[in-house]
């Protein structure tokens, strides 16, 4: 590597780290006033972009090159901004009390819901965007060309920084919204108007992720995945950097961009997997991130519960075991492709039930359960596809992989709590996202892998329903008994009081790898059923979107039910089969769904049923 | 008596703020000592030192002979030390009787086990202990939904579900009615003397501490300044001085 090379490998990252930066430091701010991480930063981006290169061209015609790029720039950043404000107003004001994993849904719901109107608005082709006036060619650095626009976004980033430095420093706003994100309770004692505090700030998070969408439009086409690709690093950043700290993001932008342009050199695929490696050192040496404050540990999660778990009634019991022999009557009355659909309403109730292991008993945020369900599906599938196994190998190895890889990422983040684990789950499902996506030879990559079917004693689907029944439902009766055991107590009272649960000897990190290695199990024996019934497997069910789809579930089912999370399963997915055919607006529709839900019955279907059917708990 | 709780030259700073400087004190077997102080004194920094909570930045913390300066709040727990908080902690979706048996399935080691109906296990043992704080009725009632007086009985049932040699208790009748609070001391240290345990505990009611304790250690900005039987720090100087400044001892209620 000779030195103008290295030279200009580093204006590469550091122009990089800029974008990220200008991208990512949104999501901080708001963070940290505001307590929420908000998903719809990506969407935020995306619609900078799509604003710019709409406005600009006209602009630029309209009035001239340069003040018409630039107004168009400004512009498309100042809508989004004001979209951040309708946002705030409409759907965040409603939710600051609700927990975590509610706020992060709801904002996912925006994300899906902007995705379909994105598409509405602007088609589904890629849109390309002018060239900046004045920044289209480059210069000579150490005889090497390098470009003007890039070296005009090495510098954006630090002027960023400025202009935000001054913006706490100086004015009466910022200095608010540094003492927010200091002691919320404080300036809220001190009757600051937070209505209007966190409207502004909501305008400022979005009106800089806009820029930074709306900058990009010279190097990259706007397009639809621009929100889920920028989200992932947003979150890298944000979190290396400490969330809420505005420096921060620009020394973990820095370090990012900088281990891009040169671990690009390295793994020429992987760089992805090296912002996620980089993140998990960083959180495990200062789980606070570089400039973050430490996080002061509530006494108790915000999933505590006052419901305790009464051991079912005899009618409850028998209820269950009549639906189970109607539902196990299903082949004799249903034609094939009602089985398939109960095959796969099986396998996505064990896929819940297992997330419920961990966020309705443990109380823990885990927001990348997708990585295990795939894990489990891509070990079935490669053992199937490449070693020629039989399925019964192939479907036994698919939670023992799963529960390998989740006791190892587990042992990493069990002892973190909060946005922080929810976060960390899902940066580990990104992470093997990347490598299913980028180890083409090993998974055939974004084509996934094909012909997977069952053996031949298994290929009638009467056979493979009743394989299904008896492997799924077991796994979920398992599940439901450990929610009856000493182990699911100990979870349960590690969430509700995690201090006195240590101050009685029970080790309440400890307890919580074992549920994640659990529900990785079990989670992977879904993923491997899920190979078989449909003979192939690609990356998606890695990807954010299936994370989200068995949250919802589960949420859908209740968190503080047992077997909720099975009924929330066949809703969704039921729904699911029937409207996608129907209607192009899938994402939209779940969207809105994910957001009345979590606005109108937070405790879930079941729970909702329970309130009216079970007589409440009488106070003394 | 043999000395059960020793702690020596104990000192814990946060930034600026001393909240425990060179505390040094002897519990003896069986005893029943009070910590008094005003409001930052630094007790509840003591406690949670003495309990695993936080970690001293010097000292030594002694428990029947065993250094237990860096035990986690596990270790001191199964070493025999039992606690309740003051802001109290039990269990909210588990009943009443609930939240002792898990305390005893925790000392049974049964933490790991997927199998046995956690409902069933310890079930006499743990109605015996509510029963014998009172409230033994409310056995199948959510904890969620106990007034607050009830679930300072229910903390100290699960404190003393481990039959431990020494029970520590910050401010164990903060918040409950002045009657309620005689009735439940008074039940602590007839059990205590019963089973032979030690109590050590803080407390804001002058009447309770002066009533209960065997001695009584006077705290003030992290640093002890009496200590002795309760009539002889009620009648030091220096102790008057200092509550004489926040209102006087009798009527102190938090």
């Amino acid at each position: 590597m000779d030195f103008a090379f290295f030279i200009l490998q580093f204006l590469n990252g550091l122009a990089s780290a800029s974008s990220l930066f200008i991208a990512a430091c949104g999501l901080s701010i708001i963070f940290g006033v505001t307590r929420i991480v908000n998903f719809a930063h990506g969407s935020f981006y995306m619609l900078g972009a799509y604003f710019a290169v709409t406005l600009a061209p006209r602009l630029m015609e309209s009035i001239n090159p340069f003040l018409g790029f630039w107004g168009g720039i400004l512009a498309a950043a100042m809508i989004v901004g004001l979209l951040g404000v309708l946002m705030e107003m409409l759907l965040l004001r409603r939710i600051y009390h609700v927990p975590e994993l509610f706020q992060l849904l709801a904002t996912f719901g925006v994300v899906l819901i902007v995705q379909d109107l994105v598409v509405l608005i602007w088609g589904p082709e890629d849109i390309l965007g002018p060239r900046a006036p004045g920044l289209k060619g480059a210069v000579n650095i150490l005889d090497q060309r390098f470009p003007e626009y890039e070296l005009f976004l090495v510098a954006a980033g630090p002027l960023i920084l400025g202009a935000i430095w001054l913006l706490f420093r100086k004015t009466r706003f910022g200095v608010l919204v540094r003492a927010a994100t200091e002691d919320r309770e404080m300036t809220d004692a001190l009757g600051i108007n937070q209505k209007l505090l966190f409207t502004g700030v909501l305008f400022l998070g979005a009106s800089l992720a806009g820029l930074a969408g709306a900058l990009q439009i010279p190097k990259e086409p706007a397009n639809g995945f621009m929100d889920i690709n920028m989200i992932a690093e947003a979150f890298v950043v944000t979190v290396i950097g400490g969330m809420g700290s505005v420096p921060g993001a620009f020394l973990a932008a820095l370090l990012i961009g900088e281990l891009q342009a040169f671990g690009i050199l390295l793994f020429a695929k992987s760089t992805l997997v090296l912002a996620f490696l980089a993140m998990a050192v960083v959180l495990i040496l200062r789980p606070q991130g570089l400039l973050g404050k430490p996080a002061v540990n509530t006494e108790h999660s915000e999933f505590a519960s006052s419901i305790p778990l009464r051991p079912w009634p005899r009618w409850l019991v028998l209820a269950w075991l009549g639906a189970i022999v109607v539902f196990a009557c299903l082949p004799f009355v249903v034609d094939s492709f009602t089985l398939k659909l109960a095959i796969e309403v099986m396998v996505f109730a064990l896929f819940a039930m297992s997330l419920n292991l961990l966020i309705g008993l443990g109380g823990v945020i885990s927001f990348g359960h997708a990585a295990w369900f795939g894990v489990g599906a891509y070990a079935a599938g490669l053992l199937a596809v490449h070693s020629h196994s039989p399925m019964l190998l192939a479907l036994a190895a698919a939670p023992l992989a799963a529960g390998v890889a989740a006791a190892l990422v587990g042992a990493f983040i069990a002892r973190l709590s909060g946005v922080y684990l929810a976060m960390l789950t899902l940066a580990a499902a990104q992470l093997i996202y990347a490598i299913a996506f980028q180890w083409t030879g090993l998974t055939g990559g974004d084509d996934g892998l094909v012909g997977a079917w069952p053996d031949a004693w298994a290929k009638s689907r009467v056979v493979y329903f009743y394989l299904t029944l008896a492997l799924a439902g077991g796994a979920v009766f398992a599940l439901r008994h450990i929610a009856y055991a000493p182990f699911g107590y100990v979870l349960r009272a590690g969430r509700d009081g995690p201090a006195r649960a240590e101050a009685i000897g029970i080790n309440v990190a400890a307890a919580r790898w074992v549920a994640f290695t659990i529900a990785g199990m079990a989670a992977g024996l879904a993923g491997g059923l899920y190979t078989f019934s449909k003979g192939s497997i690609d990356p998606t069910v890695l990807s954010i979107p299936t994370s989200v789809d068995v949250l919802a579930m589960t949420l859908l089912g209740g968190v503080h039910t047992v077997l909720g999370p099975v009924f929330g399963a066949a809703a969704l997915h039921l729904l699911q089969d029937f409207a996608m055919p129907i209607t192009d607006h899938w994402r939209l529709i779940l969207g809105g769904g994910i957001i009345a839900m979590v606005l109108a019955f937070p405790e879930g279907l079941v729970g909702k049923l329970r309130s009216w059917f079970m007589p409440a708990e009488e106070t003394p | 008596m043999s000395v059960q709780l020793s702690v020596q030259g104990l000192c814990k700073r946060f930034g600026g703020v001393v909240a425990s400087d060179d505390v040094s004190f002897d519990l003896k077997s069986e005893e029943h000592l009070a910590v008094i102080g005003p409001n930052g004194a630094g007790k509840s920094t003591l406690f949670k030192m003495i309990g695993g909570q936080l970690r001293p930045d010097a000292g030594q913390i002694r428990f029947d002979g065993h250094d237990i300066t860096k035990a986690g709040p596990r270790a001191v727990w199964r070493s025999g030390l039992g606690q309740t908080f003051q802001i109290t902690a039990t269990f909210s979706s588990f009943t009443v009787r609930e939240n002792v048996q898990i305390a005893l399935m925790s000392l049974n080691r049964q933490t790991r086990n997927l199998w046995a109906a956690a409902h069933e296990l310890h079930r006499d043992e743990a109605q015996a202990l509510i029963d014998a704080v009172g409230i033994g009725d409310f056995a199948e009632r959510s904890c969620g939904v106990l007034a607050y007086g009830d679930l300072k009985r229910v903390e100290l049932a699960i404190a003393l579900a481990s039959r431990p040699r020494l029970l520590m208790m910050d401010e164990p009748t903060a918040g409950m009615a002045p009657a309620e609070r005689r009735a439940l001391m008074d039940l602590v240290t007839k059990m205590a003397r019963r089973e032979g345990m030690g109590i050590l505990f803080t407390e804001h009611d002058m009447d309770i501490v002066f009533g209960h304790a065997d001695r009584v250690l006077v705290l003030d900005q992290g640093c002890i300044v009496a200590q002795g039987s309760p009539d002889a720090v009620r009648a030091d100087a220096k102790v008057q001085e200092i509550y004489l400044g926040t209102g006087g001892m009798a009527d102190e209620r938090v």
